[in-house]
């Protein structure tokens, strides 16, 4: 998370605690986008993306006491954004909701044949809709490292700190995240 | 540096983290090998695709519906209590699990059921029975009168007695035609001797010591109770005999075992007045 946003977040967070409602507005305001995108990517519907992000956001609320250090709230957030996430995943995994939806899957509306040139008749929002397919049908863990890397743009540091893996982990889980990615969507590439 | 080698150099080369002799020895690869070329380019294209993914706006009712819910909340429980809050953190956990999951721990629980009711886990656990319970009921044991003289008893836990019951088998020696076992008597109904419904043992006398010892004293006690014309004996295999005799012969059954190196179970069987009012009373013996 940028330094500026880390340390606005940090005010709010501060302000919060002195009884400042209105800090907490400003604070959803703030993270809102890339959590609901978090939830969007992890679970590929956009109803329970939405529905997830009022969870985080209403548990952010609750817990904020369980924060010790307001500079390390972004690190806080995606560790319980990703929290909500895996146990919302699992829910919904186990009750059959991400069947019939694989690539690979004849069904599916985003199903492509060998050959069939996806430039030609899709739009770069098919293209991130396939995209985002792809990264949701990950392993959780794999998912989480590309989330936080490649589209929330972290460092590797905040990673480790969010994951509680050591740097070196990072960079070899993330590579395996990658390839797995990569094999993936090497149609559409 | 061959293919298999090359994927996972992909992010460092990315982060140009390789050293220099690596990473010249990954461009010479790429240059040389025509499908290592496709693979690294297919990578870099996932990477293109992965920065170019456009981020999806959050909808414009998240923030009002974010803060209704947390305004309603507080309304709701201003300052909740431990109990509540103790409540709400079990609402929120999802505690539904997949049918084998579920299947897997049903198993496991009802396979630990058989066999600790099969006394194959011995229950209580050793150690389970602290020194000082263990000191009491060895106090309380050797205080009965009656048995002067004998060398003192440690009782053996009444649990103990649910692993004495019938099997199907029925051994030649056995006169009366029925076989014990170690199963629980709740698993079927049995005759432990003719005329008889199912019944368990009333007492319990186990044999102690080294093996040798423990089978001559049960042969000779054997000998001493198949002499007894109002006793009926059953032997039905070497580690078990069953005794049924009238509750007014118990204390020549204890003197029987004077001398001998068996415990009883439960205490209350040293007692002058166990098993007064019954017509007879059961005795299992067996080894340690």
């Amino acid at each position: 998370m940028p330094q500026l946003e880390e340390n606005e977040s940090a005010e709010l967070v501060r302000a919060l605690r002195k009884g400042d409602n209105r800090a907490f507005a400003d604070l959803v305001r703030l993270h809102q986008g890339r959590i609901y995108n978090l939830a969007l990517n992890y679970v590929k519907d956009e109803e329970e993306a939405k529905d997830l992000t009022q969870d985080i956001f209403i548990t952010v609320h609750r817990s904020l006491a369980s924060l010790r250090d307001e500079a390390k709230f972004g690190a806080w957030l995606y560790q319980l954004a990703l929290n909500h996430c895996r146990n919302r995943y699992k829910r919904l995994q186990r009750r059959g909701f991400f069947r019939s939806s694989s690539l690979d899957d004849p069904d599916s509306p985003l199903h492509l044949t060998d050959g069939e040139s996806p430039e030609g008749v899709m739009t770069q929002r098919d293209q991130d809709r396939l995209v985002r397919q792809a990264i949701a049908e990950l392993a959780p863990a794999e998912k989480e490292i590309i989330l936080l890397r490649d589209i929330e743009g972290l460092s590797y540091d905040e990673i480790g700190d969010i994951l509680a893996i050591p740097l070196g982990t990072v960079k070899s889980k993330l590579n395996r995240a990658r390839l797995a990615l990569k094999g993936r969507l090497e149609k559409i590439l | 540096m061959d293919c298999s080698r090359l994927p996972s150099l992909y992010t460092a080369r990315l982060d140009q983290e390789l050293t220099a002799a690596e990473q010249a020895a990954f461009d010479g690869h790429l240059a040389a090998c025509p499908d290592c070329r496709r693979q690294w380019r297919l990578f870099q294209n996932t990477m293109d695709r992965l920065q170019a993914l456009e981020p999806q706006p959050a909808p414009g009712d998240l923030l009002p519906g974010i803060l209704a819910a947390v305004d309603q909340q507080q309304r709701q429980n201003p300052a909740l209590s431990l109990p509540a809050r103790l409540l709400n953190w079990w609402r929120r956990q999802d505690f539904s699990v997949s049918v084998p999951t579920a299947a897997a721990t049903v198993a496991t629980a009802m396979i630990l059921a058989v066999l600790v009711k099969n006394s194959m886990i011995p229950w209580p656990l050793p150690g389970m029975l602290d020194d000082e319970a263990a000191t009491e009921i060895s106090r309380s044991a050797a205080s009965v009168e009656g048995l002067a003289g004998e060398r003192p008893r440690l009782p053996v836990p009444d649990t103990t007695l649910a692993t004495t019951s019938r099997r199907s088998y029925y051994p030649q020696d056995y006169p009366h035609g029925s076989a014990y076992d170690t199963v629980p008597t709740h698993r079927s109904p049995f005759k432990a001797f003719p005329g008889s419904g199912p019944r368990r043992p009333d007492i319990l006398v186990v044999f102690q010591g080294d093996q040798a010892g423990q089978i001559n004293e049960l042969e000779q006690l054997f000998k001493e109770c198949s002499s007894q014309s109002s006793w009926r004996v059953g032997y039905p295999h070497q580690g078990m005999m069953l005794l049924d005799l009238p509750p007014c012969e118990l204390s020549h059954f204890r003197e029987l075992l004077a001398g001998k190196s068996a415990a009883i179970a439960p205490p209350e069987a040293l007692s002058p007045d166990f098993g007064r009012g019954r017509e007879t009373v059961r005795v299992a013996i067996r080894f340690q």
